[in-house]
């Protein structure tokens, strides 16, 4: 028999296939424990050491782990959904050449102690390309200094500014809304907030989409930029980040969306026929969303980095936690309030039921991680099942790495340089910012149970407009000033 | 399961909501039957020449008695082991056995255990098939060849001798072949690379060599993904690898097993062994030695296949599509032979199916290209041969001028590509578009990546079980 490698014994008859033996294996001396255990055997087979307890207990661990793991998996899937596919990340976006104008605008903006930012916001929104913009600024009458900076505005822009004045009590936005929505003629009525710095292209962009997609809501893409300034605006403004490009998307497609607050478009008849915003509610941005698409309303989300509403984060962790609270107080109510049994199928609502849950359960998901560990490190438990309420960790670290790639593409986006102290601030942050949303969701509980229901205001400086009052980033700025030549 | 051709459905897909069963059962059917005409005999063949004499042939060795015996020690004793688990191997291997004997009642139906073992490794094999099938269609092969790759790949003499063998590379080469077809879907890249990661994570946790398959594994996905979404599919993919592969380290964690100490075993201590403390299998200047001996073992049992397989990676090396798998396979047996480095005896189980694929892929290659020629070069005939239709046919289906021979590039100064992932391949004319200039290439980044070796400089390299005095003679009556 030959090798290709080694002649020999090439006139002897083939000899028996044998498979080759290494030289004797130096198996560990120090191995412990051979022999079959007698006392094994034994245990598995002795019925009377059955103890139910411990097995209620491991299956209580491993019920919970895998709970866990259900909701971190299916946030993370959602949190994904652009991204699917290339077919799915294109239908994202807008169109690059926008249909012809169709539709009349009212774009209602609410203000409230916001005359730092008000009057800008309400330039940029006058100089939006669209031929036919109504733009109504709400202010209270509790509130001089904002209501002479919108009147100043009204001045500049006489043909497109008015000003509401909303003189009910207590105040709040859903109010403001309601108040004003009589003064709209507009065929499509939008909302933005007094800080909010707006493309001048994007009215006719939302048209084209109304056009394109029949649709009866178009919610655009909201951006909070400031992810300098500290470690929770970081992860504020990558919560937005996936939000906004991702996960709305999702939601659109499920015909289920709780709406974000602002840069959002709603046909006038649809919002006439149902008595404007909930006034009652917290989330009132929310509570409209799943109203109408429990009736069906075809909602159709559009994110371009191009034509981005962009906010700050709240101005300090105190006004952040105040207004997570009020969006998980407001989930509650819309919970409560159950809007969304209108839905026809069942799925549609248990999938309404779990998403308006989500807030509380994510909470459960960050509390839970750490108890788990610790009940790891000090109760003794069975490798399998020690194991298994390791899973829950899985979702939560891909989690991670998918933020660590969405900042990343965040920066170049938005033409920010990420730095490595940047990714370390997003990595260590997210147990403290988990805990931080589970006080919050927690906290939320606690006011829906004792019946207060007031509206707590996120204050704004303008942190996202990068010098004072003057600068705005340098795309609508470029563009404001080819509308003006 | 549209992924059997490797390619959606030719009729329009219908949705199949609320259809019932049945009828969606028919309409795949229908749709897939020139899949199934091909591959059933191919399966069918394979299925009789692995199982028939089972028991009989080849000589049962030590490491099946083991594997056989940890398999049984799980279902019952509750043990990852008959005897203490010294983390010579993850055990994911002969849990999958395991799995296997419980669900189907392997142990009772025969009266030698290592048999029904065994049995799990032949269907391991055909599952492997169906999965190569999917992946020869995948990189361009047409039915015929992709039939072919199937039927050397079940009854090549070196598929017969080792497929049967309750070898752990045997169970681990369906999830190396499914993380290769997911790696090259185009579709939901996220699911699918997701579903890659994880399939070849689960194959290195059933044999560790596997890990040698890496690099390749990630120039494929590479080279198939989407620019636009590549941030997000390659991170998700590469932290669940990491994530599988640290379940080991927390298995030996959670039972304290990580570092070696006093009077216990630990996956330190393993991996340590598996590393150093092994003798090499020699060199292959010694005609005595353990490496020469296990080569004569597979000169052996099939030359013709060795020296086929060898050639065509070469000659594959030139083909865009099949370029990866030439890689892997020549950087396999280059590893193979590294200086002090121990081979073991089912190192050759990896390259089967990757060999098979690159033979009939070779051959399917230069029959589409002689009969190109023939259609070009045989003067006036009456009607066009049936390799230039079949072309034409492609090309028109695939509606880009890439598919047709001259291949136009875009102002970006790359090749257009056909979206074969959104409709179908073109399995015959992208063997033969291979003659063009760049054909399917993408003389893009993707294909600047083509320097990749195939093998790591330190991988734990594979030991036979430790010759234990009962090992096989657990038997169940």
């Amino acid at each position: 028999m030959t090798t290709p490698f080694i002649v020999r014994h090439s006139d002897s008859p083939p000899g028996p296939l044998l498979t080759p033996e290494p030289v004797p294996a130096g198996a560990p001396t120090d191995v412990p424990n051979r022999g079959l255990d007698t006392g094994l055997l034994d245990a598995t087979r002795d019925g009377t050491a059955f103890d139910w307890s411990a097995v209620a207990g491991y299956s209580a661990l491993v019920l919970l782990a895998l709970g866990l793991t259900v909701v971190a998996a299916t946030t993370l899937w959602w949190m994904l959904y652009a991204w699917r596919s290339k077919g799915t990340l294109e239908s994202t976006g807008f169109s690059r050449t926008p249909h012809a104008p169709t539709s009349t605008f009212t774009l209602l903006v609410p203000g409230r102690h916001e005359e730092e930012v008000l009057g800008q916001t309400l330039d940029t929104l006058a100089a939006q390309t669209h031929p036919h913009v109504q733009i109504i600024a709400i202010v209270g009458d509790d509130d001089p200094g904002t209501e002479a900076v919108a009147r100043e505005a009204a001045a500049r822009h006489p043909d497109r500014v008015q000003v509401v004045v909303d003189d009910s009590v207590p105040k709040n936005k859903p109010k403001a809304l309601n108040r004003a929505l009589p003064f709209a003629t507009g065929d499509v009525v939008g909302v933005f907030d007094a800080e909010d710095e707006v493309h001048p292209d994007l009215l006719r962009h939302i048209d084209s989409r109304f056009t394109e997609t029949g649709a009866v809501v178009v919610q655009g893409g909201v951006q909070l930029m400031n992810f300098r300034t500290s470690w929770w605006s970081l992860r504020n403004v990558l919560e937005y980040y996936f939000w906004f490009r991702s996960r709305l998307h999702f939601h659109a497609g499920a015909n289920f969306i709780p709406l974000g607050g602002n840069t959002v478009f709603v046909r006038r008849d649809a919002l006439e026929r149902n008595h404007g915003w909930d006034a009652e509610c917290l989330a009132e941005d929310c509570e409209l969303g799943v109203r109408l698409s429990s009736q069906g309303a075809k909602v159709v989300v559009a994110y371009s980095p191009d034509y981005v509403t962009r906010e700050e984060t709240p101005g300090s962790l105190k006004s952040l936690y105040k207004q997570r609270t009020r969006w998980n107080q407001g989930f509650l109510q819309v919970l409560r309030k159950g809007e969304w049994r209108a839905l026809p199928t069942r799925s549609q609502r248990t999938f309404a039921r779990y998403l308006l849950a989500m807030p509380f359960l994510q909470a459960a998901t960050g509390l839970l991680i750490p108890l788990s560990v610790c009940l790891i490190l000090f109760a003794k438990v069975p490798t399998v099942v020690a194991l298994l309420t390791f899973v829950p960790l899985a979702p939560t670290l891909v989690t991670l790495a998918v933020e660590v790639a969405g900042l990343g593409e965040f920066g170049r986006l938005y033409g920010e340089k990420v730095r490595a102290r940047d990714y370390a601030r997003l990595i260590l942050g997210t147990v403290p910012f988990q805990v931080f949303l589970a006080l919050a969701a927690l906290r939320a509980v606690f006011r829906e149970a004792r019946g207060t229901r007031n509206w707590e205001k996120t204050e704004h400086t303008g942190a996202h407009r990068e010098t004072g009052t003057e600068a705005v980033s340098p795309a609508p700025e470029a563009a404001r000033q080819q509308v003006a030549a | 399961m549209t992924a059997l051709t490797g390619t959606r459905a030719p009729t329009p897909v219908v949705r199949a909501g609320r259809r019932r069963p049945a009828a969606r059962a028919a309409a795949w059917v229908r749709a897939h039957r020139r899949a199934l005409v091909w591959l059933s005999p191919v399966l069918a063949v394979g299925a009789v020449v692995n199982l028939v004499n089972l028991g009989g042939a080849p000589q049962r060795i030590d490491d099946e008695g083991t594997y056989t015996a940890q398999a049984w020690a799980v279902t019952n004793l509750g043990e990852l082991a008959h005897y203490t688990y010294w983390y010579d191997h993850p055990p994911l291997g002969w849990l999958q056995l395991a799995a296997y004997t419980e669900l189907t009642g392997a142990f009772a139906r025969w009266d030698v255990a290592v048999l029904a073992a065994r049995e799990a490794v032949v269907v391991a094999s055909l599952i492997a098939t169906v999965l190569l099938w999917v992946l020869a269609r995948r990189v361009g092969l047409s039915r015929p060849a992709a039939a072919a790759t199937g039927l050397i790949f079940l009854v090549s003499p070196l598929a017969l001798q080792f497929h049967r063998t309750v070898y752990l590379d045997n169970v681990a080469v369906p999830w190396l072949l499914l993380a290769f077809v997911l790696a090259t879907n185009r579709n939901r890249q996220l699911a699918a690379f997701a579903g890659s990661a994880v399939a070849f994570g689960v194959a290195v946790l059933s044999k560790e060599t596997f890990l040698l398959a890496l690099p390749v594994l990630v120039w494929v996905m590479l080279r198939a993904s989407h620019r636009e979404t590549r941030r997000y599919t390659l991170s998700v993919a590469a932290s669940l690898l990491v994530l599988i592969g640290g379940s080991y380290l927390l298995l030996a964690a959670v039972k304290g097993e990580l570092f070696s100490g006093a009077d216990r075993v630990s996956l330190m201590d393993g991996i340590v062994f598996q590393l150093s403390s092994r003798a090499g299998s020699g060199s292959l200047t010694d005609p005595d030695s353990l490496l020469n001996r296990t080569l004569g073992m597979w000169w052996q049992l099939d030359q013709v296949f060795i020296v086929l397989g060898l050639l065509s990676a070469v000659a594959a090396l030139f083909l865009r599509r099949l370029r990866p798998y030439a890689a892997l396979v020549l950087g396999l047996a280059l590893f193979m032979l590294r200086p002090g480095g121990y081979v073991p005896v089912p190192y050759v189980i990896a390259l089967l199916p990757f060999g098979a694929l690159l033979i009939a892929g070779v051959a399917g290659d230069a029959v589409a290209r002689l009969r190109a020629r023939g259609a070009t070069g045989a003067g006036p005939r009456t009607g066009p041969s049936r390799s230039s239709r079949r072309a034409r046919s492609w090309r028109s289906r695939c509606g880009a001028p890439s598919c047709a021979a001259s291949c136009s590039r875009t102002s970006t100064g790359r090749c257009a590509r056909p979206r074969h992932g959104s409709r179908r391949t073109c399995p015959v004319t992208s063997a033969w578009s291979w003659t063009t200039p760049c054909g399917w290439t993408w003389c893009g980044p993707a294909g600047t990546a083509g320097t990749s070796s195939g093998t790591t400089s330190s991988t734990p390299t594979r030991r036979s079980a430790p010759s234990l005095p009962t090992a096989g003679a657990i038997s169940t009556t």
